[in-house]
């Protein structure tokens, strides 16, 4: 058993206060993140599964205390210049407004949030504030860390908290958090150390969305009103490195922040290096040989050099959660001929064998889902109700309950990548079998995404996701509910459906939490067979072996580069 | 030679307004409301954002009759105003300047080496003609045309830097910022773009050679006793150049449009890069700048080459 199953074990005996059950419940970081990656972008998250590294062998300090603030694993020597390579380049340095899930790789070095998420124990730590309290179910407030200053010397106070939130809030921003944040209705500075936030309505996922970089870090207001629309490219934040470039189609540099406000835990200044340069690499083969080479000290790489990674004397591989990413999903969109068929619809879904796929595409470092959209070994995890598994018979067997025994024509989008065209194209043969003839239309991600999700033009979307999520609202929220821009209907599925996203959202008790996700999963997969989920596998990143605190690195939410250090 | 100049530079107005009457045109061919597509809008966001596509819809001009708005649009370009990019919100010039710098760079060290490769390999594959020599530089044209520029990099990448570790795998720093790193860097970059234009240089060097070594005075030239040599590159190669700068102009307006493929393996930050970003994120403002960038470098490239022809042959000048 390693590490993360401990943890996860751990996490589901404990007794829980409400205080920490909110933070676990609103571990929704991923979620968060993942829905955002697409709502700002018109859907650049739902293809491009972003490669994580987020490393679950490795819970430091277990479950620290529930309000401690996340510590250095180990104490570093300062100095040295370190390099990661990633896939794509940043949209904009403005925290408020990234654009893909991508962005927060290169704000994380820059900003910090009120709250921060360890990835290992997913609760909310202490970061910008010092503590938080819930003074009722709608009011949360929070003490703000003294003597904290923006990389331009202004300081940091309630003041910041409340003008941070409310230019996330305004829609002029377009911020890529503000569906997370929409319950809150204001922010109060009630004196320099203090910040109230009160609620529209209770939401137990709200904590975790104020604790991400990705759309709620930390601006400074005297930056972003001297830069206006340029402060994109002028980032201010309070976090361990201060912006030093931002080469366009190339790479971001930043410096150490000399007055920066964290310690390890022997009191030693964060952060150790000197600078981090952030690269976009874009082809895997040339990120693996800058990796190789010692051009770069990190990398998170494709399934077709892990073998490869494993094996090279110089490389640490750290593994991800499990079910991060989802490299195949099946998306129907209820209103358009045959997918607005019932039958029809569990026809296509039992017809797939994804296991050919796990073999043959992703050389078995992938695995099969039985279940719906939550993590395995969350909290939430359930494989019941399944998802339509592998029946040809019964394919067969809708397929004349829908009036069509001798199969159909079918009309299926599916986006640009090797491995999601490999895969569709298995199904395609699949779906043969049981007299389902696939016509594959095979536009670029965004493209894609907007013609099944925005324009509604194609029955079936063969797609990826970025990941399963532990905190279940995120699937609710951003696939299931009505608003959800990942509905290509845009109405509500079943009015019961949409009670249950509303009421898991606002549940606090982890028990009856689970059962009204059961029951959504149970309305998805089974009675309106609209989402099924067919293939995840864990991610891997890949370090040289001379980093330090490698495996405390987290790819999503905090990305902890201030604990890197160079031997 | 200057009313051939002034004739030429006449004629270069008409196309450069025929170029941007195209990329303007653009606009018109957009699918839906052309606002909504330069703001980066969905339809549905469109009709939340209505007032705002007004706004901006009136600020464009696009709410004037066609020829005014191409008026409007053509005098901010002149300025340099392209808008500002739908990914990252900062100016369009901001954005494709310092690219344009990057690709210039790397186009003309490949240039340099397409020729250094063209001209020798053309010439001795004319002057030898059916000789091995002949044969294994025609082979080594048609492999640069037949293998694909993506195959070649990852290869000379996983040689040269990961196996034999004697360059960098990908990157760029300007050789004028960091000599050293600079050229190492461009060297794998600039040898796959100078082989790939050496190939079409070399067949066209040969073939014009052949048909000039075979005229009557070069025929002169050697029986007025004039050394080999200087019968071949003065008075042979001057007279075969002309359909060699013909491919050369073609070739400068390619590598000024950026290769979006070498770009991105290499990941040099130039134009062509950004325009495969730009395409797959439909940042429509930058793709309409980028567009007219390299409709107006093919434009200009061929009318440097114009100039050229005057230069090397008076005929043209006079006629």
């Amino acid at each position: 058993m390693d590490r993360a199953e401990n943890y996860w074990k751990g996490s589901r005996t404990r007794r829980i206060s409400r205080r920490s059950a909110l933070g676990l419940m609103g571990a929704g970081t991923l979620a968060a993140w993942l829905a955002a990656c697409g709502g700002a972008d018109k859907g650049s998250s739902s293809g491009s599964a972003p490669a994580p590294s987020t490393s679950a062998n490795a819970a430091p300090t277990q479950l620290a205390a529930a309000q401690g603030t996340v510590t250095a694993f180990q104490t570093g020597n300062t100095g040295g210049k370190f390099k990661l390579g990633v896939t794509l380049e940043p949209g904009t340095l403005d925290t408020a407004i990234p654009l893909s899930g991508g962005d927060t790789v290169f704000l994380s070095t820059m900003y910090n949030p009120l709250v921060t998420i360890d990835h290992f124990v997913p609760n909310p730590q202490l970061s910008l504030a010092q503590k938080w309290e819930i003074v009722d179910p709608t009011t949360i407030t929070f003490t703000i860390r003294p003597g904290v200053k923006f990389h331009d010397g202004t300081d940091f106070d309630a003041e910041s908290v409340k003008w941070n939130f409310t230019r996330i809030l305004d829609p002029a921003t377009k911020s890529a958090a503000r569906s997370n944040l929409i319950d809150i209705d204001r922010v109060e500075a009630v004196d320099k150390s203090t910040a109230k936030f009160i609620l529209k309505s209770p939401n137990a996922t709200l904590l975790t969305a104020i604790g991400t970089v990705y759309g709620a870090g930390m601006a400074s207001r005297t930056a972003v009103e001297k830069w206006g629309k340029e402060f994109t490219s002028h980032p201010v934040g309070t976090g361990p490195f201060v912006f030093d470039q931002w080469v366009p189609g190339s790479h971001v540099t930043v410096k150490r922040n000399p007055n920066y406000w964290e310690k390890d835990s022997a009191g030693k200044a964060l952060p150790y290096l000197d600078e981090v340069t952030i690269q976009a690499i874009p082809d895997d083969t040339v990120r693996f040989a800058n990796l190789q080479t010692g051009d770069i000290h990190y990398a998170a790489l494709n399934q077709k050099d892990w073998a490869a990674g494993d094996k090279h004397s110089d490389l640490t591989m750290i593994k991800g959660l499990p079910g991060i990413p989802v490299n195949s999903v099946l998306v129907f969109n209820l209103d358009k001929p045959p997918a607005d068929n019932l039958n029809l619809r569990k026809a296509m879904a039992f017809a797939l064998d994804p296991s050919v796929a796990t073999k043959n595409v992703y050389f078995g470092y992938a695995d099969v889902i039985k279940g719906g959209m939550r993590q395995p070994g969350s909290w939430a995890y359930s494989e019941t109700p399944g998802r339509p598994a592998y029946d040809v018979a019964k394919a067969k067997e809708f397929l004349a309950a829908a009036g069509v025994p001798n199969g159909l024509n079918l009309d299926v989008i599916t986006y640009t990548s090797p491995q999601i065209n490999q895969q569709t194209e298995i199904y395609q043969e699949q779906w043969a079998k049981v007299g389902i003839n696939a016509k594959i239309t095979t536009q670029d991600v965004t493209t894609s995404t907007d013609s099944f999700f925005v324009k509604g033009l194609f029955p079936v979307f063969s797609t990826s996701w970025g990941t399963t999520y532990f905190e279940p609202n995120g699937a609710a929220s951003y696939i299931y509910s009505k608003d959800a821009y990942y509905n290509p209907m845009h109405r509500a599925i079943t009015p019961e459906l949409e009670d249950l996203v509303v009421k898991g959202r606002q549940t606090y008790n982890l028990d009856e939490r689970k059962k009204i996700y059961d029951r959504i999963d149970q309305i998805v997969l089974v009675e309106q067979c609209y989402y099924i989920p067919l293939i995840y596998s864990t991610g891997r990143g890949y370090f040289r072996k001379n980093v330090g605190n490698a495996d405390i690195f987290t790819w999503f939410a905090a990305n902890r580069m201030q604990s890197l250090f160079l031997k | 030679m200057f009313a051939y100049l002034v004739r030429r530079l006449l004629q270069f107005i008409p196309v450069l307004i025929g170029v941007t009457f195209l990329v303007f045109s653009l606009t018109l061919l957009l699918p839906g409301d052309p606002v909504a597509s330069l703001l980066g809008l969905s339809e549905g966001q469109a009709q939340v954002d209505a007032e705002m596509v007004q706004r901006y819809r009136h600020e464009l001009g696009l709410d004037q009759p066609v020829p005014v708005q191409y008026g409007m649009w053509l005098g901010r370009a002149v300025r340099g105003d392209f808008g500002d990019s739908i990914k990252t919100r900062r100016p369009v010039a901001d954005e494709i300047l310092p690219r344009l710098k990057v690709t210039a760079q790397v186009s003309v060290a490949a240039l340099i080496v397409s020729l250094l490769i063209a001209l020798p390999a053309g010439v001795a594959g004319a002057v030898w003609r059916n000789s091995w020599l002949d044969r294994l530089i025609t082979m080594l044209a048609v492999a640069a045309v037949a293998v694909p520029s993506f195959w070649l990099a990852i290869m000379m990448i996983l040689l040269f830097a990961v196996q034999w570790q004697v360059l960098p795998p990908s990157g760029f720093v300007s050789p004028f910022d960091d000599p050293v790193r600079g050229l190492k860097l461009m060297v794998m970059p600039v040898l796959i773009l100078g082989w790939e234009g050496a190939a079409v240089l070399t067949r066209q060097t040969r073939s014009a050679m052949l048909e000039v070594l075979s005229q009557d005075y070069v025929r002169t030239a050697r029986a007025k006793g004039l050394a080999g040599r200087r019968v071949i590159w003065v008075h042979a190669l001057k007279n075969a150049m002309l359909p060699i700068i013909t491919i050369l102009g073609l070739r400068i307006g390619l590598l000024l449009g950026g290769s979006a493929i070498v770009e991105t393996i290499f990941t040099i930050p130039g134009i062509g890069r950004l325009l495969v970003s730009s395409i797959s994120t439909r940042d429509f403002p930058v793709i309409q700048a980028l567009v007219l960038v390299i409709g107006l470098s093919t434009v200009v490239a061929s009318l440097l080459t114009d100039i050229a022809y005057a230069l090397l042959d008076p005929r043209i000048r006079y006629r």
